[in-house]
């Protein structure tokens, strides 16, 4: 996949917890580009699921 | 009768090697002369003709007298020559109907850079089983192809 100067694109992410795995949860979207100054830029995603 | 004609219409291969060999070398002396006045012309239009070289004897001489003697009328035979090849490869430039312009590469070595709209997100109390989405804009704002090395994906920090 590759974006061109001045473009954009969108990454959309969708998550679900089944019952007793509960709690708070950290997981992290990780884009690996060319990016130099940025090679694995990661986005924090925070949840905290319950009953 | 037949080995008459034989001998006196063809000669031979080696008749013809002859004829070729000193063709050759005609051809090779006019070639000589003519490089030799554009060679000295050329260098003399750029030095001025002024320049003199010092010879093995400690003598200045001209360009000229440095490169021998050259061949009378190989500057006339230049003068008229060289506008003529420059019309010739003008002539062949306009009729190829490409532009040299199209052949030079541009180097363009710049940067991507990874720009995102939001870099967390929270998605506080989500009961189970319920779906929840988030999306985020990735945006290239740099001035070279952000290329992604390997499709994006999710690292479970903490939790399970």
């Amino acid at each position: 996949m590759a974006i061109g100067p001045g473009e954009s694109t969108t990454v959309a992410v969708s998550f679900s917890m089944p019952a007793g795995m509960g709690g708070p949860h950290d997981f992290r979207l990780h884009l690996v580009t060319n990016d130099a100054a940025q090679s694995d830029r990661e986005i924090v995603i925070l949840s905290n699921w319950t009953s | 009768m037949c080995a008459t004609q034989g001998a006196t219409g063809h000669r031979g291969w080696w008749w013809d090697f002859f004829h070729l060999k000193w063709g050759l070398v005609a051809l090779s002396r006019l070639i000589s002369r003519l490089d030799n006045g554009l060679s000295v012309t050329l260098l003399a239009s750029r030095l001025d003709q002024r320049v003199t070289y010092p010879t093995e004897r400690s003598e200045n001489v001209n360009v000229d007298q440095r490169r021998g003697p050259r061949a009378p009328g190989a500057r006339v035979l230049l003068i008229a020559t060289v506008p003529v090849a420059a019309l010739f490869v003008l002539a062949v430039n306009a009729m190829s109907g490409e532009s040299h312009l199209s052949d030079i590469v541009i180097d363009t070595t710049g940067t991507p850079v990874l720009q995102i709209d939001s870099d967390h997100v929270d998605f506080g109390d989500v009961p189970y089983n319920q779906m929840v989405e988030a999306s985020f804009e990735i945006t290239n704002a740099g001035d070279a192809t952000l290329v992604f090395a390997e499709k994006p994906f999710i690292e479970v920090k903490d939790g399970c």
